[in-house]
C-alpha cells in the first residue's frame, strides 16, 4: 500500500509502469500524474492509519529494544584531577570557587580564582572602592600584579590612611 | 590602682571628641588612674564650632584643659600649646605612655610613629578621616617588642609624606581647610576608644587598624604581619 506522499516522489514513466505491470489499471498511458496517483490510491488504498493503542505498542517495542541495549548507568570508573580542591581556612573543608577581598571597610567574596590581581581589580575594583593603582596584599604579603589567585587565597588592596582629623 | 600616662596630640574634630568621652570612661574607672597631657598649638575659632567640642575661643589645649579639669577631678591635666616636630617629640612622649594621635596631617603622624618605634614600651591609637570614611591604627610595643606593626608600615602615604605639619604651612594653608563631617570625627573618635578599651583594659592585642564607612556603615578590622 502506497500513500499520496511516496506516489508523488516517483516519477510519471515509473507510476505508468506501476498501473500496467503491477497494478493492472487501463488507461492509464496519457494520463497526468495527479490522476495516475489518484488512479493508483483507488485501487490499492492508503496506507492505513494507525490506532493509538497500535502506535503505543509499537513505541513499546522499541523502548524495550533499546533498554536491551542500552543498559543505565550503574557504576563509573575515571579518574578527575582538580585544582578547586584546597580548603579555604575560612570555610573549613568546603570547596568555594570564590577568593574572599576587601579595601577599607568594604569586603566580599568574588569570582576571580585564576584572576591576576590587575584583572580582579578591574573586574571588582569598582565594587570594593579600590584604585587601580591600590596595593595588592594576598595572606598578608605583598605580591606583584601579575599574581595568580588561587583557591584559599585571601586579598587586600590597601586603602590610604584618612588624612584629616 | 593601675596608673596611666596619656597623650593625646591633636584636639580638633577626632581629638576634642575623643578627649571628652575618654575622660568620662577614665574618670568613673575604679581601676585605672590617668595624667592626661593635651597637646595642640592650635586655636579654636568659631567656624569649628559645627564639628568640634569646646565651648570658648583659644589655643585649643589650654582651652580643653580648663574645661576638663572641672568635669573630671579624678584625672591629672597637663597642656602643652605646641605642635609635634621633631625636636619636641622627646619632650612629649616618654615610655609607657599610651599615644592618642588626632592629627590632620601625615607630617605629624611619621615623626610620632618613628619617634616612638625607639621606646621600648608605647601604645599609639591614631585616627584619621576623609569626608565620609577613615581609619584607626594601633601601635604596640611591649619589653621592646612589636605586637603590631608601626603605623608606616602599610602606609607609604603616612611613611612617606607629601604634606606639611601646622609649623610648616602659611597662615593661608592653615585656613584653607578641606570641609569634614561631625558624623566621620565622631566614628573615628568612637573607634579609638574601643582600641583603647581592647588594648588597655582588656589586654588585647590583635587588630592593628580598622577601618570605617559611614556611608555602608561598615566597619573592617585588619590584623596584619609585623614587617
Amino acid at each position: 500500500m502506497f500513500t499520496r506522499e511516496e506516489l508523488a516522489g516517483k516519477t510519471v514513466k515509473a507510476l505508468k509502469k506501476m498501473c500496467v505491470k503491477k497494478l493492472g489499471i487501463p488507461g492509464m498511458t496519457k494520463k497526468n500524474k495527479g490522476i495516475i496517483i489518484q488512479a493508483i490510491l483507488d485501487k490499492d488504498g492508503p496506507a492505513p492509519v494507525k490506532t493509538i493503542k497500535e502506535e503505543v505498542k509499537v513505541v513499546e517495542e522499541v523502548v524495550k529494544v533499546v533498554e536491551e541495549v542500552v543498559k543505565p548507568i550503574s557504576e563509573l570508573n575515571f579518574f578527575a584531577k582538580s585544582q578547586l580542591t584546597k580548603p579555604n581556612a575560612r570555610t573549613g573543608n568546603k570547596f568555594t570557587t570564590t577568593i574572599y577581598m576587601a579595601c577599607g571597610a568594604t569586603d566580599g567574596n568574588f569570582t576571580v580564582v585564576g584572576k591576576t590581581i590587575t584583572e580582579s581589580l578591574e573586574s571588582f575594583g569598582d565594587i570594593l572602592n579600590a584604585d587601580l593603582k591600590s596595593t595588592p596584599l594576598v595572606n598578608g604579603d605583598s605580591v606583584s600584579r601579575d599574581y595568580v589567585l588561587k583557591e584559599g587565597d585571601t586579598v587586600e588592596f590597601l586603602k590610604p590612611a584618612g588624612s584629616k582629623g | 590602682m593601675e596608673n596611666k600616662n596619656i597623650v593625646i596630640i591633636g584636639l580638633g574634630g577626632i581629638g576634642s571628641i575623643l578627649t571628652t568621652k575618654l575622660c568620662r570612661f577614665l574618670n568613673f574607672s575604679k581601676d585605672l588612674s590617668s595624667n592626661i597631657t593635651l597637646v595642640d598649638g592650635d586655636e579654636y575659632e568659631m567656624k569649628n564650632y559645627e564639628r568640634q567640642e569646646f565651648m570658648n575661643i583659644g589655643n585649643k589645649a589650654e582651652i580643653q584643659y580648663t574645661e576638663l579639669i572641672g568635669k573630671f577631678p579624678k584625672i591629672n591635666f597637663n597642656f602643652k600649646n605646641m605642635f609635634i616636630n621633631k625636636n619636641n617629640v622627646d619632650d612629649i612622649i616618654d615610655e609607657n605612655t599610651i599615644v592618642f594621635l588626632c592629627v590632620d596631617n601625615h607630617k605629624t603622624r611619621n615623626i610620632v610613629s618613628n619617634y616612638c618605634k625607639s621606646l621600648k614600651d608605647i601604645i599609639i591609637i591614631s585616627g584619621g578621616n576623609e569626608y565620609t570614611d577613615g581609619n584607626v591604627q594601633i601601635y604596640v610595643k611591649k619589653g621592646g617588642k612589636e605586637l603590631t606593626p608601626d603605623i608606616c608600615a602599610y602606609h607609604p602615604e603616612i611613611d612617606l609624606p607629601l604634606d606639611k605639619s601646622p609649623e610648616d604651612m602659611s597662615c593661608e594653608e592653615l585656613s584653607e581647610s578641606s570641609p569634614q563631617l561631625f558624623f566621620t570625627n565622631l566614628g573615628a573618635s568612637t573607634i579609638m576608644c574601643w582600641a583603647f578599651y581592647n588594648v588597655v583594659v582588656k589586654n588585647e592585642v590583635s587588630i592593628s587598624e580598622v577601618y570605617f564607612d559611614i556611608v555602608s556603615m561598615t566597619s573592617l578590622s585588619k590584623t596584619r604581619k609585623i614587617k
